[in-house]
């Protein structure tokens, strides 16, 4: 905790030094000191893996960042950044560990969202039929903590590529575990479109699974136990939009994050992928 | 000191005779700068703008930047013209009393710090 600390600050001092990274005008540049909020209106859902999961329906969708001289803002991450070279780029970022998400109604973007299960709905996933008798539901459960973790991000930028890498650590004492990410991303524009393709590798500690999807003594004395294993989660990205004008835009994206053992191995998990889609219209505010 | 006296004499030769270099057409113009570096986007650049034109036939011409009128000549064969200005983005042209464009130049101006790069994903927040 306290070399993170330590790193913070160097960072912090460091950054006045930082000379901002050359961007052609597409939509990851940003202007400094200027706030950007899109709303997107539509529909989607992410499914939920969990036993009793509610699955989330995505209709009203925030995109918010602001970037700073010295920090930044984007869709709850908040960081500081150091521009090594013309084409890589250091970030120290904090963000609430999105993990709780799959348990809590009311959870980070979740807020945004109008929730209903289908839990009763008589629709029964075909994948729940290989689950047995040994499950969990997560409503039978103890509560998931909240956690915050500090991550160094180091991103790579080319003419339409990105490569990226971030380690997170639990700084709230919380799970006291870490993940991490590697991912790459191409992005192209054609008349049908701005198009993104991305692939991620996820790893999480034993330490993250064990909190969020493990079973102890503290757990109902019926289900059974489960103790956490590091996990590996690949996961892919396909995002679409169409400008309309100069603020209205139709959007479209798909992901596909695939669960390994160390997940479906616990009887609270029920399927071994989450799929996110969301198809709608998005206004730039401002 | 040396390297003073020669960008004074370089200037010395250059002013005199500003006509157009590599004129091959009946009507041309020198235009500078036509790129102006700030140091942060969306900043207006502000520097002295200078301009020669040169022409084969007697022209009654003004000169815009964008549509703002900056000088007018009345039957010259050439004109010459310099002004402290503000820009951002935009074209100089040369028109005649119909207010055709005779010559046109893009100004452009760049910025030393430009945008930054988003570091997270759009629509990340799920």
């Amino acid at each position: 905790m306290r070399y993170w600390l330590l790193l913070l600050c160097l960072l912090s001092t460091t950054v006045k030094a930082e000379a901002a990274l050359p961007c052609a005008q597409d939509d990851n540049c940003v202007t400094e000191q200027k706030l950007y909020l899109n709303l997107a209106l539509g529909y989607g859902q992410r499914s939920n893996p969990l036993h009793d999961g509610d699955e989330l329906p995505l209709v009203l969708l925030p995109d918010i960042y602001y970037y700073g001289k010295h920090w930044f803002f984007d869709n709850g991450k908040l960081g500081t950044s150091l521009a090594l070279t013309n084409k890589w780029q250091l970030s120290l970022i904090g963000q609430f560990n999105q993990e709780k998400g799959f348990f809590q109604k009311w959870f980070g973007g979740n807020a945004f969202q109008f929730r209903h299960s289908f839990a009763n709905s008589g629709f029964i996933d075909e994948t729940e039929k290989d689950v047995g008798p040994l499950q969990a539901s997560v409503r039978e459960i103890s509560k998931r903590p909240t956690a915050y973790d500090l991550g160094l991000q180091l991103d790579w930028f080319g003419e339409n590529w990105r490569l990226q890498g971030v380690v997170w650590q639990d700084v709230s004492n919380t799970y006291q575990g870490q993940h991490a990410t590697i991912g790459a991303g191409r992005s192209w524009q054609t008349v049908t479109g701005n198009w993104q393709l991305g692939a991620r590798l996820h790893w999480k500690s034993a330490k993250l699974i064990d909190t969020y999807y493990g079973i102890d003594n503290n757990e109902p004395f019926y289900l059974d136990r489960y103790q956490g294993k590091p996990s590996w989660q690949p996961e892919l990205r396909l995002g679409w939009q169409y400008p309309l004008s100069e603020r209205v835009a139709v959007l479209a994206f798909l992901r596909y994050l695939h669960l390994d053992d160390a997940m479906t191995d616990s009887p609270l998990v029920r399927t071994d992928h989450v799929t996110t889609w969301f198809f709608g219209v998005s206004y730039r505010l401002f | 000191m040396q390297g003073l006296w020669l960008l004074l004499a370089l200037n010395g030769i250059a002013a005199p005779n500003p006509l157009p270099a590599n004129c091959n057409t009946s009507l041309c113009w020198d235009v500078s700068p036509q790129i102006c570096v700030t140091e942060q986007q969306n900043q207006s650049c502000q520097t002295r703008l200078q301009l020669h034109w040169y022409s084969q036939t007697a022209l009654s011409t003004c000169l815009y930047m964008a549509e703002e009128k900056l000088h007018c000549w009345q039957q010259a064969e050439q004109g010459h013209w310099q002004n402290i200005v503000s820009w951002q983005n935009t074209e100089l042209t040369l028109r005649d009393s119909d207010n055709r464009i005779l010559l046109k130049t893009d100004l452009q101006v760049l910025s030393r710090k430009p945008a930054q790069r988003r570091l997270s994903s759009p629509w990340s927040i799920f």
